[in-house]
């Protein structure tokens, strides 16, 4: 059965997924890459360009490179490259072909449909652009779905009872944001709203902007004048921001960025989180709004809704995450890495088509929120015993996150760390997994002293958890192992059951015939090698072919037959 | 006493089988002998067919584990080609390092105060960068080419463009940050200014 390949033809990127197993899997380029900037170019010696080495080109020909050719689609408008006339739809399928190439370089066999995904809100006239596109490209699309749907497949969400749910999606230059039904395992989009021209690259540019000003306003130079130091700082404060959505601030430090008055400067900043998020608060607060009237479209409240899915880079930011849920009471889901969600909700549509067997999209996560005790102010008078998280539960893992605190007391010089686990708001209430002492922390007034907590979660379950006094530089580290899931009393027989079935009598039960047939050919290979030309090696290579023909056929009958026909033979041979 | 019995029993059967009935055939001593054989001949079958059964699963359950073993070793062999590659993070990770030696190099130039301080400060800064660049070498990271060479797409990102009368059109006129290789893919593209023509 040929494979149908799930795509997502994005504004900025797009990304190919397909099902390997019944799991849906992004397909990387040969470079590692997940991602395919969706630009298309002509290079200098007249050669078509896709992705990466288009984008390359844009600022020195940018007559010669197409950018966002998906706000183009549907329409009439044709571009050119060089000499020649392109229509929307075939700048497209330079994109789909590309993929297609990927796709077929992993799966080691031709790819010839698709699931491609469009924004709820593309036109019937939009929607069929990118289906000609599909097919310039060497394609059938065998379905055109919308990406909130794609998003709400990737979650399999689908196959749960009959909800309502928001999908937000705020990429790198669009935002859109839909509301969603599913009935009878029918998604359908009731309502959609966006603003086309927002997204990541903003936050960056505000950012660069405060970083600049606040560097002009220490040095008096301007970076932004000096293209080499803009592009140094624009790099930063990309790495600044993401860096913010895990820690409490983030250091940017760019040795021999300028030069005044015949010296070397460097910047060297520390960009705290609640400042980003003041920088970026109004334009989140219009995403907010867009919500709210996607909600009133849809004619539903906030309380019928009964998920919120996040999708595109941008959603990675904490803040975001508590906007949401302060407006509709849900934990909003982040669980699928929300750049590649659309992509691999595309491939769980191809295989519903295919009729393929399709296992849920399985990512590692806490299952149990991580945090430590402290204490908050309430009317003037310290509350102790609470619970401060420092990573959510359903976190994708491996995660390392950090959260400041400080002291309750004037000359504290020791704070104690007690390591919890758990969803209860009182800290004691929850699971004790550890606890350590901070000592030599500098005396000063209650308050000051800034104690930085890191939760380095890894693969294993280990979670290493790190205090740190900013202003002196001591440390301390504790490992802790984060409890497994309780197992249930239904659980446990289960298990018992499993691992009494698992205790086989070799003789009565043949191990996998399959393995066994497999482990047997190759040692039958290996002693026909070592035999010289006879009636023996003739037999052998002749057993051998005859059980590659029964496993090629899965003829199990003729497997075992054969199975114990190459053990006799090779028995009496060593014997 | 009990042996004697014993003895007389065997001699009774001698005599019973010594007095057959008419139609069977008398079985001489040598037949019993012979029968006895026959049992031993069974028994050497059975406990063969045994050795075989047990022998035969011997090699069944040897084959399966060699072949474990193969896999177990080629992800060994894996793990260990995996863990001596530096990893591509790493590597983009070290060429911050070597950049910013090349920054202060750069910035030592530009202030194009040529005392004997400045010359030695930017030799030891290149020293530094060149024994670093020595050791991603051993990892098979180049540099990319960059100034005076044309603008290859899939090698140099443009990051601006210059309006120059000097060189051909599209010549890489300067590089604001270097581009490397790795093996024959393109680990970091080349950040470089080309040269355009002037607008008319």
């Amino acid at each position: 059965m040929k494979p149908i390949v799930g795509i997502d033809l994005g504004t900025t990127n797009s990304e190919v997924a397909i099902l390997r197993e019944g799991r849906s899997v992004v397909v990387p380029d040969a470079a590692e890459n997940h991602i395919l900037p969706s630009f298309v170019g002509l290079s200098p010696t007249e050669e078509i360009l896709v992705g990466e080495s288009a984008r390359n080109q844009y600022v020195v020909s940018p007559d010669r490179t197409i950018k966002s050719i998906k706000r183009k689609m549907g329409s009439d408008e044709c571009v050119t490259l060089g000499e020649e006339t392109y229509s929307p739809q075939e700048i497209s399928a330079f994109i789909l072909k590309r993929l297609k190439a990927i796709a077929e370089e992993s799966l080691g066999e031709s790819v010839e449909q698709a699931v491609i995904t469009v924004p709820a809100y593309f036109s019937d006239k939009q929607r069929q652009a990118t289906k000609d596109a599909g097919e310039i490209a060497g394609l059938e699309v065998v379905r055109i779905i919308n990406e909130p749907t794609a998003a709400a497949l990737a979650y399999g969400l689908d196959r749960e009872e009959d909800q309502f749910l928001v999908v937000y999606d705020l990429g790198g230059g669009t935002f859109d944001v839909s509301v969603i039904e599913i009935n009878s395992g029918v998604i359908e989009v009731r309502a959609t709203h966006g603003n086309t021209q927002l997204g990541g690259d903003d936050f960056d540019a505000v950012l660069v902007k405060y970083i600049a000003e606040d560097f002009r306003q220490q040095h008096g130079v301007d970076l932004c004048a000096d293209g080499r130091a803009l592009a140094r700082l624009t790099r930063a404060a990309e790495h600044a921001k993401i860096a913010l959505s895990n820690a409490p601030f983030a250091t940017i430090r760019e040795e021999f960025i300028a030069t005044a008055e015949g010296k070397p400067i460097h910047l060297e900043m520390e960009i705290e989180r609640s400042r980003f998020e003041a920088l970026i608060n109004d334009m989140l607060e219009s995403t907010i709004e867009c919500v709210q009237q996607a909600l009133e479209d849809a004619s539903l409240t906030t309380d019928e809704i009964n998920e919120v899915l996040l999708v595109g880079g941008s959603t990675r930011i904490p803040l975001l995450s508590d906007m949401i849920a302060g407006v509709i009471d849900v934990e909003p889901h982040l669980e699928i890495d929300p750049e590649l969600c659309v992509a691999m909700g595309a491939s769980v549509q191809a295989g519903i088509i295919a009729g393929e067997p399709i296992d849920a999209i399985l990512v590692d996560v806490t299952p149990y929120s991580l945090g430590i005790e402290a204490a908050t102010w309430n009317m003037g008078s310290p509350m102790f015993d609470q619970y401060s998280v420092i990573i959510k539960h359903n976190t994708p893992i491996p995660v390392s996150k950090s959260e400041v605190y400080t002291t309750l007391s004037p000359n504290q010089d020791i704070v104690e760390i007690k390591v919890y686990q758990g969803e209860e708001s009182v800290a004691s209430q929850n699971t004790f997994l550890g606890e350590f002492r901070l000592e030599g922390i500098r005396r000063t007034k209650r308050g000051a002293p800034e104690i930085v907590v890191n939760f380095d979660y890894d693969v294993n379950g280990i979670v290493h958890v790190s205090a740190q006094d900013k202003q002196t530089g001591r440390e301390k580290e504790i490992a802790v192992t984060a409890a497994p899931d309780r197992m249930t009393e239904e659980q446990k027989t289960e298990a018992t059951e499993r691992f009494e079935d698992m205790v086989i009598d070799l003789d009565a039960v043949p191990a996998d015939l399959h393995e066994d047939a497999v482990a047997l050919r190759e040692r039958a290979v290996e002693v026909a090698e070592s035999l010289d030309a006879g009636v023996d090696k003739t037999k052998l290579q002749e057993l051998v072919a005859e059980l590659d023909s029964a496993l090629g056929s899965q003829n199990e009958e003729a497997v075992n037959e054969l199975r114990e026909e190459l053990l006799d033979f090779l028995y009496d041979l060593e014997d | 006493m009990r042996f004697f019995e014993r003895f007389t029993n065997f001699w009774k059967y001698v005599e019973v089988t010594h007095t057959p009935p008419a139609d069977i055939v008398d079985p001489s001593p040598e037949m019993a002998s012979q029968s006895q054989a026959d049992e031993f001949q069974d028994a050497i079958a059975e406990l063969k067919d045994a050795m075989r059964k047990l022998g035969r699963n011997q090699l069944r359950a040897n084959t399966v584990l060699q072949s474990d073993r193969n896999e177990i070793k080629q992800i060994l062999q894996q793990i260990i080609v995996s863990s001596a590659e530096p990893h591509k993070e790493m590597l983009l990770e070290l060429l911050l390092v070597v950049d910013g030696l090349g920054e202060g190099i750069h910035a030592i130039r530009q202030l194009n105060d040529d005392t004997r301080l400045d010359c030695a400060l930017a030799e030891g800064f290149l020293i530094v960068q060149e024994r670093l660049l020595g050791i991603l070498k051993k990892w098979d990271v180049t540099p990319i080419e960059s100034v005076g060479q044309p603008f290859v797409p899939h090698l140099h990102q443009a990051v601006d463009t210059v309006n120059a009368v000097e060189v051909p059109e599209n010549t890489i006129v300067e590089e604001q940050r270097r581009g490397y290789l790795h093996g024959n893919e393109v680990l970091r593209y080349a950040e470089v200014v080309v040269a355009r023509k002037k607008e008319k």
